[in-house]
């Protein structure tokens, strides 16, 4: 092989390795992506994220005795509804500082374990329309959000064991609930984040 | 000699060139089969809507009466993953994340009673006038009217939920994000 056939195989190489060289660094690069999730924490680029919307209503009751048990002298009368308070809610449902979520939650995201991720919360809470009947006080009813001591009242706990009752929170059978439903959903955010497997 | 350093010369920038394309087609490639795994989750939404019919009868002699219903109506929304359009544009030195997804629609719903519950199994409630209340009537109404009142707004919440997964998934590669949802 002469001097200058040297020349030109040495410098097809060095492009090649060069090539190569630059292929794999930028690939290895774009695998783990620009930004980590240190820096989604701290640049909160999303905050918080809704994934279900519900309506649904209040029912709060007061209850008393039977009208013919009255005269009786016994001490347990049987109780039975006297009033009814109704109120009807927009209720928004997911999950607030994605960030604190993702550096909590990441190792068992990035496994696809999303029983492991916590369960969403109400986020947004407006009341409609009230109404009241029978023995129940129309402006306790208008106002039972509002304790006398100016603390808000239970109602979001309410609303969430009503739905618990009403087999949407956990769902059943066959049917994921509310909870599996957000669970994944918050697996996804947080998987764009993993650093392989993406 | 000459012609062959010019030959190396364009072999180096067609091996750039071939880099290029190859890393944009992997970048789009990646984000898209991200996209197509993770995302038939966030590309649906169930809404529920849950609404009560209340009747209270107060009667002085025998006991009051009451009837309390509830109806659930669950409404499924969303559009198809497959159809959306993914691309990695660069423009002026920037690189864009450009996203055309479907309109969510409504896909279908289904309603049944949650609760029922009264003074005693043969009361049936009557309205001002003396007529017995058509309570399936009223609440499939009432359910309908929900649905039609509140169908934006769940919409725009599976937009919005899709919206900031693609903010998510376009700043982690340092993209802008050009999101539009067309039919």
């Amino acid at each position: 092989m002469n001097l200058n056939a040297m020349k030109i195989v040495a410098l097809f190489s060095i492009a090649i390795v060069i090539a190569g060289g630059l292929w794999f660094f930028s690939s290895k690069r774009q695998d783990i992506g620009i930004n980590s999730s240190a820096d989604f924490i701290e640049n909160k680029p999303i905050d918080q994220i809704i994934t279900t919307f519900a309506y649904m209503p209040f029912i709060d009751y007061k209850m008393g005795t039977l009208k013919r048990e009255i005269f009786k002298f016994k001490e347990n009368k049987q109780e039975i509804v006297k009033g009814i308070c109704y109120k009807e809610y927009e209720v928004g449902i997911g999950y607030d500082n994605i960030g604190n979520l993702m550096k909590e939650y990441m190792m068992p995201a990035c496994n696809g374990e999303y029983q492991k991720m916590p369960e969403p919360e109400i986020l947004l809470l407006s009341p409609t329309t009230t109404r009241c009947e029978g023995n129940y006080d129309p402006e306790e009813c208008y106002n039972w959000n509002k304790s006398d001591n100016g603390n808000e009242r239970p109602v979001k706990r309410r609303l969430l064991a009503q739905l618990d009752k009403d087999r949407l929170w956990y769902g059943k059978t066959g049917d994921n609930g509310i909870v599996q439903k957000s669970q994944i959903a918050l697996v996804d955010f947080v998987k764009i984040y993993c650093n392989q497997g993406e | 000699m000459i012609f062959k350093i010019h030959f190396l010369i364009w072999l180096l920038i067609f091996s750039f060139l071939c880099i290029g394309c190859y890393q944009k087609q992997t970048i789009e490639n990646k984000i898209k089969s991200t996209v197509i795994r993770n995302s038939p989750h966030l590309a649906q939404m169930e809404a529920s809507y849950s609404l009560g019919y209340i009747h209270f009868d107060s009667n002085y002699i025998t006991s009051d009466d009451f009837f309390i219903r509830r109806d659930l109506a669950r409404v499924a929304y969303g559009y198809n993953l497959a159809d959306a359009k993914i691309s990695v544009v660069e423009e002026n030195g920037k690189k864009i994340l450009f996203v055309k997804l479907p309109e969510p629609k409504y896909i279908m719903h289904d309603m049944k009673t949650l609760h029922l519950e009264t003074t005693h199994k043969g009361f049936k409630p009557k309205d001002k006038d003396g007529n017995l209340v058509d309570i399936d009537k009223y609440l499939t109404k009432r359910l309908e009217q929900a649905i039609e009142k509140y169908e934006q707004k769940s919409i725009d919440t599976t937009k919005q939920l899709s919206k900031q997964y693609f903010e998510a998934l376009a700043f982690r590669y340092g993209f802008d994000l050009n999101l539009e949802f067309k039919n």
